[in-house]
């Protein structure tokens, strides 16, 4: 750091604020309001954790057990009932062990509860209740303890009355049994006299209506009537429902016991000794511990003992259950509360981070626009619109100059951006000022070389279609040579002024006629000029030979009508000019030196058109076999025969070209794009044609298209 | 392999078997147990002595001849002496601890009229009660098969008999203290509305006691032509013998529950001339085949028995039992059992035709005339005085 520092003294005034540290800096500033929204959140969740756990570690056990105590209590409460009306021994035995079951479920609950009341750490702890809870539980159980002795008292009572009962029934059935026929009997007796069936004869009347016999009927008839109110009282006794009636029950039984046995000596003999068993062990059923009456009373003592337990139980149960609704009520009471509360901690840290999330994002905003964007962003947009200004070549240094004021990275491009945008534009203007030069040169040379040039050979140059130079071709050419007959005798006789009016018109006028049936003028030799067809641009081998037809025929008329324009100009004696056409493979291409090339053809068909021209007559054209033979339905020859031509070891078959053939003279009408190009070949012809073309057109109109 | 898949089929078949006849209580594969309470002992006990022998005799044929559906048919009996609250003992014993598979023979209507509820509760068949009362031919009782003719009918048989026969109008009843009783007087009562007459008198006296005497007192006051006796026949005895002793000459009539030997052997010289109905043929004839059939089980069973109406009741009922039991299917339920008594309907019990039907549970319609003739009980075409 120091090194560089060393290393570059003077550089810089200010401490150089890297790009690089820019951008830590912005996104350290981001990170800083995540972070702080993150540490808010990580606070809020373990408020909530601690609220939660209260509830789940708190209150929910608490909930839980408050609400099985409930039940257990709710069902101890409920046995006290059953108890007391437990049918036997098991009943009884098997509620009891189910309610001290239950009571060691709720203890356990309570020990339980206990435990949680001394860990809570919330208000509203129900210790107390808890406590009040334990003791009415030990109330309960002191309670139905009793109530099951005297619940099992009563059991005990209850199988001795009945075993009693059924015995007192037995008795009263047997004695009742054994009464009614001695009344029977003697009630037989008392009527008819008779004892038994066997009594031969009954006794007097007198005898059996004596006071002594009476009393004893009367006292069989009162054994009946006590035997029943014995066996009444007794079963009445077995089942009376309170025992204050039991004492008068008992002495009216004591009573009808006497009776009984008062009367008892009226029945005789062995039939006494039975009954007398008998009624002793049914009154003994009236008597003492052994008797109905006792037990009874015992029973229902202990009865109403069992009531009063049950009602105590009754009242036990319904403080014990009230306290645990108590109880309840206070554990939801809590939980509700704590849940209230971490629901207020949900709603107050999710608002806290809704926004504290918004103003984070605010912040990454506003450190983006304020700061990457003003900073960072915006001068790599005005470097960028520079360059793309200087592309544009319209690039302004002062556009950069408040980012070359910077100290960073952003600073140094700019200035070195300024630096070398000054030194293209110097070097590009000192370029573009040179080319401009260069090209009116070449411009001017090319006008000039136009002159001398077919257009044809100067577009190829210049407009570099085909080969200008290099590679040579063979092509198949119609060669085209005109000569003027005596033009040496008229050169003569002319002043050099008119001469060369004559030739300049001349051959002005040729090349024009060439140029415009497409042939390549190949040049001029003195009068003489060459042209060919179907190089550099061919239509086919016949039509480029009957370009240069129709080029000859217009050339031939063309000087017919100069020559009145030379008549004027005081040249009496008309031009003739000889012209020679063939066909033929000729090699194309610049022939010459590497100091001067001429583009011209070579072979002998050149030189046969040479030769066809000489021997042409004056005014006439002569085409060779090779051409006719291509034209021969488009034009008007005439056979000339052979010619032996010098230089050409065969004769050439010879045709003088008179004039097209109405095909030759081309199509009547060619439609060619918009335009109808009408060719003419007469002035006789025009009113033909005129009329042609209206039945063209009504024709034309008929087969186009509605628009 | 094989081996093995024929063990397994066995042991299935096995325990569908077992489980079939586990469900339906009082049937193995080797038996069918039936269940008797009667008195067989104390002053009815021969009553309930004859119902046994009767249907042991047609159980053992039946077992002779390879037993219904190849089970034996067993009767298991106990004593109740002609007291409901024994019955009731005997019968919850019987369907609890023996699981019977229905309840045959029982003696006496008090006796019916409290184990029958106890039978129905379980859904056990009350099979031949040797009663004619009348509560227990209610249409309802699906559970009831009655063998024998009802009390009422017994009843207007002989009253249209004693005006039939011999043109008598008054009549009285001597009628034993419980239901029995009480059924067999409405029974008179009933045949004297339907032709205008009215009871001469009643008598009554407590069941289990011969205490007569003061009812033949108070009936011989009101003079009357017929005495009918509903009740046991020691009492019957015990009265016809002082009415006769004291020169009370009704005709006195007994309705068949009294037990037509013992009550000619209990009165002796002073039977002359005492009517029985019976519900069954007289046992000693020969009007119907099952007469000759019944004397041959009777013997083969017990070579010392001898032919008695109560046995032939009880036979009757033995026969109709093995019959609806063989039509009851493989696997015979308390339910079958029941079912096929209903679809059969009809049952000729060797010319003693026996007729079921929705809404009648009662066989048998017949009421046959006895008299006691020198100690002996034979059939009486018509009353004489």
């Amino acid at each position: 750091m120091s090194a560089d520092a060393a290393g570059t003294p003077g550089r810089r005034r200010r401490p150089r604020l890297g790009l690089s540290i820019k951008l830590y800096a912005a996104i350290a500033g981001a990170v800083a309001l995540i972070l702080a929204a993150s540490l808010v959140a990580w606070i809020s969740f373990v408020e909530l954790g601690q609220l939660q756990r209260r509830i789940t570690r708190e209150h929910i056990p608490s909930m839980t057990d408050s609400l099985r105590l409930a039940h257990q209590s709710a069902v101890i409460a409920a046995t006290a009932p059953a108890l007391v009306s437990a049918p036997n021994e098991a009943e009884r035995e098997r509620l009891m062990n189910d309610v001290r079951g239950h009571q060691q479920v709720m203890a356990a609950l309570i020990d339980d509860l206990e435990k949680q009341s001394a860990k809570a750490t919330d208000p509203g702890n129900p210790q107390e209740l808890i406590l009040r809870i334990r003791q009415a539980t030990a109330e309960l159980s002191d309670v139905l303890d009793k109530l099951d002795q005297s619940v099992g008292r009563q059991l005990a009572l209850k199988i001795e009355l009945a075993d009693r009962r059924d015995r007192a029934v037995e008795l009263h059935r047997h004695l009742i049994e054994r009464l009614t026929p001695l009344l029977d009997d003697a009630t037989m007796f008392l009527v008819t006299g008779y004892r038994t069936i066997d009594d031969v004869s009954p006794v007097p009347a007198e005898l059996r209506y004596s006071k002594e016999a009476l009393l004893e009927y009367a006292a069989i008839a009162q054994l009946g009537i006590e035997g029943n109110l014995l066996g009444g009282l007794l079963a009445e006794g077995a089942n009376i429902p309170d025992a204050n009636l039991l004492p008068p029950l008992s002495e009216r039984f004591e009573a009808a016991a006497d009776r009984f046995r008062a009367a008892l000596p009226a029945v005789k003999g062995k039939e006494a000794e039975v009954l007398r068993v008998i009624a002793d062990g049914l009154i003994n059923l009236g008597d003492g511990t052994n008797g109905i009456f006792e037990p009874r009373h015992d029973l229902l003592v202990e009865v109403q003992s069992a009531e009063n337990l049950t009602d105590q139980a009754r009242t036990i149960a319904a403080r014990l259950t009230g306290d645990v609704d108590k109880l309840v009520a206070s554990v939801e009471g809590r939980t509700a509360e704590a849940v209230a509360a971490s629901n207020r901690a949900i709603d107050v840290g999710s608002k806290l981070l809704l926004s504290l999330n918004i103003f984070s994002i605010l912040g990454a905003l506003l450190i983006g626009w304020w700061y990457v964007a003003r900073q960072v962003t915006a001068p790599v947009v005005r470097i960028t619109n520079a360059a793309a200004a200087f592309e544009e070549q319209r690039f302004d240094p002062e556009s950069l100059g408040e980012v070359r004021k910077r100290t960073d990275e952003l600073g140094d491009l700019a200035r070195t951006f300024t630096r070398m945008a000054g030194e293209v534009q110097t070097r590009t203007e000192t370029l573009d000022r040179l080319v401009a030069e260069r090209t009116s040169r070449l411009e001017s040379v090319a006008r000039r070389l136009a002159i001398y040039l077919s257009p044809q050979i100067y577009n190829s140059i210049f407009e570099a279609k085909g080969e200008a130079q290099g590679s040579l071709a063979r092509k198949n050419l119609t060669i085209f040579f005109s000569d003027i007959a005596g033009f040496t005798d008229i050169s003569d006789a002319m002043e050099p002024e008119r001469l060369a009016f004559l030739i300049n018109t001349y051959l002005s006028e040729m090349s024009k006629i060439a140029i415009e049936y497409g042939g390549t003028l190949d040049k001029f030799i003195g009068d003489a000029m060459l042209v060919f067809f179907g190089d550099p641009e061919t239509e086919g081998d016949r039509n480029d030979a009957l370009r240069c037809a129709r080029m000859a025929l217009r050339m031939r008329d063309r000087v017919h009508e100069l020559d009145r324009t030379w008549a004027e100009h005081g040249i009496s004696k008309p031009l003739r000019v000889r012209m020679g056409i063939t066909t033929g493979y000729c090699t194309v291409g610049n022939f010459g030196s590497e100091h001067r090339l001429d583009y011209t053809a070579l072979g002998s068909p050149v030189n046969l058109a040479a030769r066809l021209q000489t021997s042409a007559e004056a005014g006439t054209i002569l085409i060779a076999d090779s051409t006719w033979l291509l034209i021969r339905d488009a034009v008007d020859a005439a056979p000339m025969g052979e010619y032996t031509l010098k230089g050409f070891a065969r004769p050439v078959g010879c045709y003088r070209l008179d004039g097209l053939t109405a095909s030759g003279a081309g199509e009547a009408v060619t439609l060619t794009g918009r335009h109808v190009s009408v060719n003419v070949a007469d002035r006789r012809h025009v009113q033909e044609a005129i009329e042609e073309l209206q039945r063209m057109e009504k024709d034309l109109a008929r087969h186009l298209p509605r628009e | 392999m094989h081996k093995c898949r024929a063990g397994a089929l066995a042991a299935l078949l096995w325990l569908a078997a077992t489980t079939v006849c586990a469900q339906e209580p009082g049937v193995t594969p080797e038996r069918i147990l039936f269940g008797q309470s009667a008195a067989l002992g104390g002053p009815a006990a021969e009553l309930g002595t004859e119902m046994r022998r009767g249907i042991l005799a047609a159980f053992e044929e039946a077992n002779r001849a390879g037993g219904v559906g190849g089970r034996r048919l067993e009767l298991r009996s106990y004593d109740d002496h002609y007291e409901p609250e024994q019955a009731i003992a005997n019968t919850t014993r019987l369907i609890k601890d023996d699981s019977v598979f229905a309840l045959i023979g029982a003696v006496g209507t008090s006796t019916s009229a409290a184990s029958e509820p106890i039978a129905r509760a379980a859904g056990v068949p009350f099979i031949a009660p040797f009663t004619g009362a009348q509560f227990l031919r209610d249409p309802a009782l699906s559970d009831v098969v009655n063998v024998r003719a009802s009390y009422s009918e017994e009843t207007e048989a002989i009253v249209e008999r004693l005006i039939g026969d011999l043109g008598f109008s008054r009549i009285a009843v001597l009628y034993q203290d419980d239901s029995y009783g009480r059924t067999g007087l409405a029974g008179v009562r009933q045949a004297l509305d339907r032709r205008g007459l009215e009871l001469a008198g009643t008598g009554t006296y407590i069941r289990n006691t011969t205490a007569v005497k003061t009812a033949l007192l108070g009936l011989s006051e009101r003079d009357p032509q017929a005495i009918i006796v509903i009740g046991a026949y020691l009492p019957s005895a015990v009265f016809t013998q002082w009415a006769r002793k004291l020169g009370v000459n009704a005709l006195i009539l007994n309705i068949s529950f009294v037990g037509s030997d013992a009550l000619a052997k209990a009165l002796g010289p002073a039977g002359n001339g005492v009517y029985i109905t019976q519900v069954v043929p007289f046992p000693g004839g020969d009007t119907l085949p099952l007469l000759g059939q019944y004397r041959k089980a009777l013997v083969a069973n017990d070579a010392a028995a001898k032919a008695s109406y109560g046995s032939l009741e009880g036979y009757i009922a033995g026969r109709l039992t093995a019959e609806v039991l063989a039509r009851a299917g493989a696997a015979p339920t308390r339910a079958s059992f029941l079912k096929a008594l209903a679809d059969a309907g009809t049952f000729d019990i060797g010319g003693f035709t026996l007729s079921y039907g929705p809404g009648d549970n009662q066989g048998s319609d017949q009421v046959f005339l006895t008299v006691i003739r020198n100690g002996d009980v034979v059939p009486a075409e018509r009353l004489t005085p």
